[in-house]
């Protein structure tokens, strides 16, 4: 018992002592700091918070760069320090599991700075958590939900009435009809594979290899995507301009602005292929879904997932000279991780899939980058905005912007809130 | 820094509700339960769910009860029938049913962080020493320590705390004696699972998303916070998850936030190294 109530006393000491406390420190006016929070071994979060640091710093605002272990829960400590080193802003680009805990503590200390996030926080997961508070949180993306012209209105009718037929489809979706932006890029991916398809098929008949349709990806120009126009420079990215910027309010996000930034690229020359690939065996033609449907990115995977699967249920089929041929879905989990992505990536290939969409993850989708290369089946990443999913892989495509474009949009944007 | 502490402090108080339940029921059965963690993440789970449908004041008595109940169901069928089979055995069931729970959810909620529905009073934001927070962080480690308090007095003072004495000492010879035994294990386990409800309640007020994996991590820190005050020792069990929270959050304010994790496994190296009884553990005695 004497023990114990030494030990209360020791500490109401030591509390004592620290309630002298500390004021923080001050920094020159005029000076813009940036708090930048990243996960811990998490490729995209940590390259895209390296490059927004190395945009902000450039334009020669103060960064602090922070980095927390895999499945923190417990974010209090960083706030403080956020508030301690009177940052101006505080970039967090991080998954929606890590949103749904940070955004709530974040307002019960009282944050009021503004708080930004890449493509992963576009998700209802960031609505729930702002609800009730006066948080400023902001993000980018790829599409806008509520263009009331064009494709992407089309789709966003059309998939919420695919969503509301089937309970399941709802939950994945995270029971409710709200369109994520992932949804709308997976829609994409699988209508650009469609499209190489088809057009090596016209070229070479029933007989093409998943070589062909590499081939033919390097021609496409898809200029009625929802998410913009879609060909592929030297490296296989998708020529992007621009990003969308969107505020979280209550109960939806709210366009903000187009934040554009240049991009002379033009379309690449197709490379020269000598490897065979994966013959077409018959009239089923499968298109490989490599997506994270467990694990830390899972509830986005699922989204993406839903997104391909309504591109599929609107064009199961391509007939060409009277043939047609059935497309199968071939979906393996690579389970956010890239051990269990390379083994899933291994499956799409003995399963002879011609193509492969995917991932959400830009860690999963460069661990599998060797194994599809290896096969010679081309790849079109969905939402992996790290320049290492397509730098130097001859068959690994993408159809949303890259970290470095992300990480200066959202540099460039926290610049102008914190004004002057 | 005071700041980094009361923070210490209340995650501390959170990992000690938890702790208790680990340490009770490896002083009675000699049983790691690794269901623990997921057990408190269901509550949390359950009350995501419930609050939805029902007022706050009926969910919150009721996920009590539902995870009360929950924990009991888990010892009647997953460790009873394992009882006279080797320790290994209880211990692997154990971790199915951990995975078991963890993958149900992952089912009914489709993987996407849910948010924890705002609980009376204890969800307001107030100012306490000059910082600002949820009211629930200042008033968890008080809650863990009535807590303590209370379950100790049970234990020293009534004649079912005499019984789970008696099993702990000796399991075999307490059944001799005529305890009755089925009676003291479910009793502990429901205790554990009581506990793991209220500290499930604090734990997402303030860390409110909740998803399947949720409980994985703050259920072995728990355990870590057990093993260092002494597996069997109740009070040992609550310090050292003080000792937990603390380390863990000042570790942010030196700059080491990267190493937050290793710090509390280097504490579980550390203490099995050099005292592994833990600090306020039994020592052995062997008679020759």
């Amino acid at each position: 018992m004497k023990k114990y109530l030494a030990l209360v006393l020791a500490m109401l000491m030591v509390f004592s002592l620290c309630a002298c406390g500390n004021d923080g420190s001050s920094n020159d006016d005029g000076e813009k700091v940036a708090y930048v929070l990243c996960e811990t071994g998490d490729t995209y979060s940590q390259g895209l918070g390296t490059y927004f640091r190395d945009a902000f710093e450039a334009d020669g605002g103060k960064v602090i760069f922070e980095s927390f272990p895999k499945d923190t829960s417990d974010f209090t400590s960083y706030l403080v320090k956020a508030t301690q080193e009177n940052a101006d802003v505080i970039f967090a680009p991080n998954s929606t599991t890590v949103a749904a805990l940070l955004l709530q503590q974040a307002a019960d200390k009282g944050i009021d700075i503004p708080i930004l996030a890449g493509d992963t926080w576009e998700s209802s997961v960031i609505l729930d958590g702002v609800k009730g508070t006066d948080l400023k949180v902001y993000c980018s993306t790829f599409f806008d939900e509520n263009d009331t012209a064009g494709p992407a209105s089309a789709f966003v009718k059309g998939f919420k009435e695919y969503l509301n037929a089937d309970p399941v489809r709802l939950t994945n979706n995270g029971g409710n009809d709200i369109v994520a932006a992932v949804s709308a890029l997976g829609f994409d991916a699988y209508n650009t594979a469609y499209a190489a398809i088809e057009a090596a098929l016209n070229a070479k008949g029933g007989s093409i290899t998943s070589v062909d349709v590499a081939r033919a990806l390097w021609e496409v120009n898809i200029t009625d995507a929802v998410t913009g126009t879609i060909k592929f420079n030297q490296t296989g990215d998708a020529i992007k301009d621009s990003a969308y910027i969107k505020q979280a309010g209550d109960g939806a996000f709210s366009f903000v602005k187009v934040q554009s930034v240049e991009n002379n690229d033009t379309q690449g020359t197709p490379v020269d292929y000598k490897d065979t690939g994966i013959a077409l065996d018959g009239n089923t033609i499968k298109i490989g879904v490599y997506e994270p449907q467990s694990g830390n990115n899972g509830p986005g995977g699922k989204q993406e997932v839903l997104g391909i699967q309504y591109a599929n249920s609107l064009k199961p089929s391509i007939t060409v000279n009277g043939v047609e041929y059935k497309i199968e879905l071939d979906i393996q989990d690579n389970g956010s991780d890239d051990t269990t992505g390379k083994t899933a990536a291994a499956k799409l290939v003995s399963d002879k899939c011609l193509i492969v969409l995917g991932s959400y993850g830009s860690g999963v989708s460069i661990a599998a980058a060797d194994t599809f290369a290896a096969a010679a089946v081309p790849a079109i990443g969905c939402s992996c905005t790290n320049p290492q999913v397509t730098d130097g892989k001859d068959y690994y495509f993408r159809i949303c912007y890259i970290d470095p474009f992300q990480g200066s949009v959202m540099a460039g944007f926290a610049e102008e809130l914190i004004g002057g | 820094m005071l700041d980094y502490l009361i923070a210490g402090l209340a995650v501390g108080g959170q990992y000690a509700l938890i702790a208790i339940g680990y340490t009770m029921v490896y002083g009675i059965l000699r049983l790691i339960n690794f269901a623990h963690g997921d057990v408190f993440m269901v509550a949390g789970i359950m009350m995501v769910y419930l609050a939805a449908s029902l007022p706050v004041y009926i969910a919150m008595p009721l996920v009590f009860v539902l995870t009360v109940l929950l924990g009991f169901l888990i010892e009647r069928v997953a460790y009873k029938p394992l009882r006279s089979a080797p320790r290994m055995s209880v211990m692997i069931s154990a971790i199915g049913v951990s995975y078991l729970l963890q993958n149900f959810v992952l089912y009914i909620t489709g993987g996407l962080s849910k948010q924890y529905p705002a609980l009376p009073l204890l969800s307001e934001r107030v100012k306490l020493f000059g910082i600002g927070d949820k009211a629930v962080v200042f008033v968890t480690p008080v809650i863990a320590i009535v807590l303590m308090v209370a379950l100790m007095l049970l234990i020293k003072h009534t004649k079912i705390g005499m019984a789970m004495r008696a099993a702990s000492r000796d399991f075999e010879t307490a059944r001799l004696m005529g305890i009755n035994i089925n009676r003291v294990i479910s009793i502990t386990f429901i205790i554990g699972s009581a506990l793991a409800a209220i500290g499930s309640m604090l734990y997402f007020t303030k860390f409110t998303g909740v998803q399947p994996t949720s409980g994985a991590l703050p259920g072995l820190k728990a355990f870590v916070a057990a093993v260092f005050g002494g597996i069997g020792s109740i009070p040992g069990a609550v310090l050292g998850a003080f000792v937990i929270g603390i380390v863990e959050n000042l570790a942010v304010a030196f700059d080491l936030a990267v190493y937050r994790d290793a710090f509390t496994f280097a504490i579980l190296i550390i203490i099995l190294a050099v005292k592994p009884t833990g600090l306020f553990g039994e020592k052995l005695t062997e008679k020759v």
